[in-house]
């Protein structure tokens, strides 16, 4: 096939879904802790009111009949709605599972004993980010760590599966050590997951005090690196500095050996949730997204869900994202990385440019090393 | 009478269909899944408590 046919056929992306597998639902608005980073308040797009039970149960209902196998929960906090037991029956009622993310500090014996006994939860994600309670309550707020801690403590008692979400920033990125021998080896937790603070949300506001500077990304990604060899197969990360080390690093010895691009590369690939999952607000709106809390794609018990996933045009659009080829930017011109690059978050790009459709700067790896980074 | 003479399908679990006429078998509550073809979602479907497993193998047999 020549070169100019390859060119004229669209790339296939992933397979639509005839209804969403799966949901994230922020399911109320309310948190009792107000964290420096966090991406969800201060945000515009999005309306801070919590609906009722009852609206709820109602579209989870939908969502049985729709055959969603699974559904995330989050916020704000989730244990903070006095009627969660109410809403995980409704889930269990309609034959879905459910996970919740967590701060941890709500989670106590009478709760933990409900999610334990509906048999439906593959985790609770509690977020640690400090080995110690200075470095936790840093950026979390005073009293924190140790009701987190608490908090996984009542869930294994309980023998509910316990994730934990370590967000790195300025305050713990020397700690990394430290927290990977507390989860790991103290509380004997089978593994963790890593991100970086974003620049969303409330972290827009304490950039300067959050957010990692190269070096401290650098710092990150050598110590992350290091700590997966060491714990082998117990470290995760589906972004943040493990995840952009080693990607990078792909990149760099695709380019440096002049491998033919990748597979996905060169185009806006990198989001493929469109096509299996949907989000909705703690307001009942629907949007593709929680990091695209703006694109507000229909409401809750207002608009059939089946018809927002298979005909609302700005989803399709958001789909069809994995067919704009990155030479299209500026932002991109003369990059020698295109061929290996996929484009990262819609929403950190969003947040950064004013523009779906377009690559993150956040992960790039040209300004990345033209900042002075190196891939250790 | 044989409890399979006429088959149920299991009530706890979920057919998700798909456009292309396959589906998923989803059990909640062991989170195990696993696909199947077109005629799997037929005979999925007979499974109601009144058909006998004849009958079925029989409307199985007419659709395929």
């Amino acid at each position: 096939m020549s070169e100019e046919l390859k060119s004229k056929i669209e790339p296939a992306g992933p397979k639509v879904m005839r209804a969403p597998r799966k949901l994230d639902i922020d399911i109320t608005a309310r948190c009792n802790l107000r964290c420096r980073y966090c991406y969800f308040f201060s945000n515009p797009a999005v309306v801070y009111r919590d609906l009722p039970a009852e609206e709820w149960l109602k579209f989870f209902d939908e969502l049985g009949s729709l055959g969603v196998m699974d559904v995330i929960l989050a916020g704000g906090e989730p244990f903070i709605r006095e009627d969660l037991s109410t809403l995980l029956g409704g889930l269990v009622r309609n034959r879905m599972r459910f996970s919740l993310l967590s701060n941890g500090t709500l989670i106590d014996d009478e709760v933990a004993a409900f999610i334990a006994s509906t048999r439906r939860c593959e985790y609770v994600q509690v977020s640690v980010d400090g080995s110690c309670a200075e470095t936790h309550d840093s950026c979390r707020g005073k009293g924190s760590f140790d009701r987190a801690i608490r908090g996984i403590h009542t869930l294994q008692r309980h023998r509910v599966n316990v994730a934990v979400r370590v967000t790195i920033h300025r305050n713990n990125v020397n700690d990394l050590e430290n927290i990977a021998h507390l989860l790991l080896e103290e509380l004997d937790l089978p593994g963790f997951s890593t991100n970086s603070a974003g620049y969303l949300g409330t972290c827009r506001l304490n950039a300067a005090d959050v957010l990692l500077n190269i070096q401290e990304r650098q710092v990150a990604m050598a110590t992350l690196l290091r700590l997966t060899e060491k714990y082998s197969g117990r470290i995760s990360a589906s972004a943040g500095p493990l995840t952009d080390r080693r990607m990078w690093r792909r990149m760099e010895e695709a380019w440096a050996q002049g491998a033919p691009a990748f597979p996905n590369g060169g185009r806006l690939t990198a989001c493929g949730c469109p096509s299996s999952m949907i989000s909705v607000r703690a307001d009942g709106a629907i949007v593709p997204c929680s990091m695209l809390a703006h694109m507000e794609l229909g409401r809750i018990n207002q608009d059939p869900l089946l018809e927002v996933w298979q005909h609302s045009s700005a989803l399709n659009q958001l789909r069809r994202r994995h067919t704009i080829p990155l030479t299209e930017f500026e932002f991109c011109a003369e990059c020698s990385y295109i061929p290996y690059c996929t484009g990262n978050c819609p929403g950190l790009a969003y947040t950064l440019t004013g523009k779906v459709d377009h690559p993150s700067p956040d992960a790039c790896l040209r300004q990345f090393l033209e900042e002075g980074g190196t891939i250790v | 009478m044989n409890r399979t003479d006429r088959p149920i399908a299991n009530p706890i679990v979920v057919l998700r269909e798909e456009f292309d006429d396959w589906a998923v078998l989803f059990n909640p509550d062991t989170a195990d899944a696993v696909g199947t073809n077109p005629v799997g979602v037929a005979v999925w479907k007979r499974m109601d408590g009144k058909r006998s497993l004849k009958e079925i193998v029989l409307e199985i047999k007419t659709q395929f």
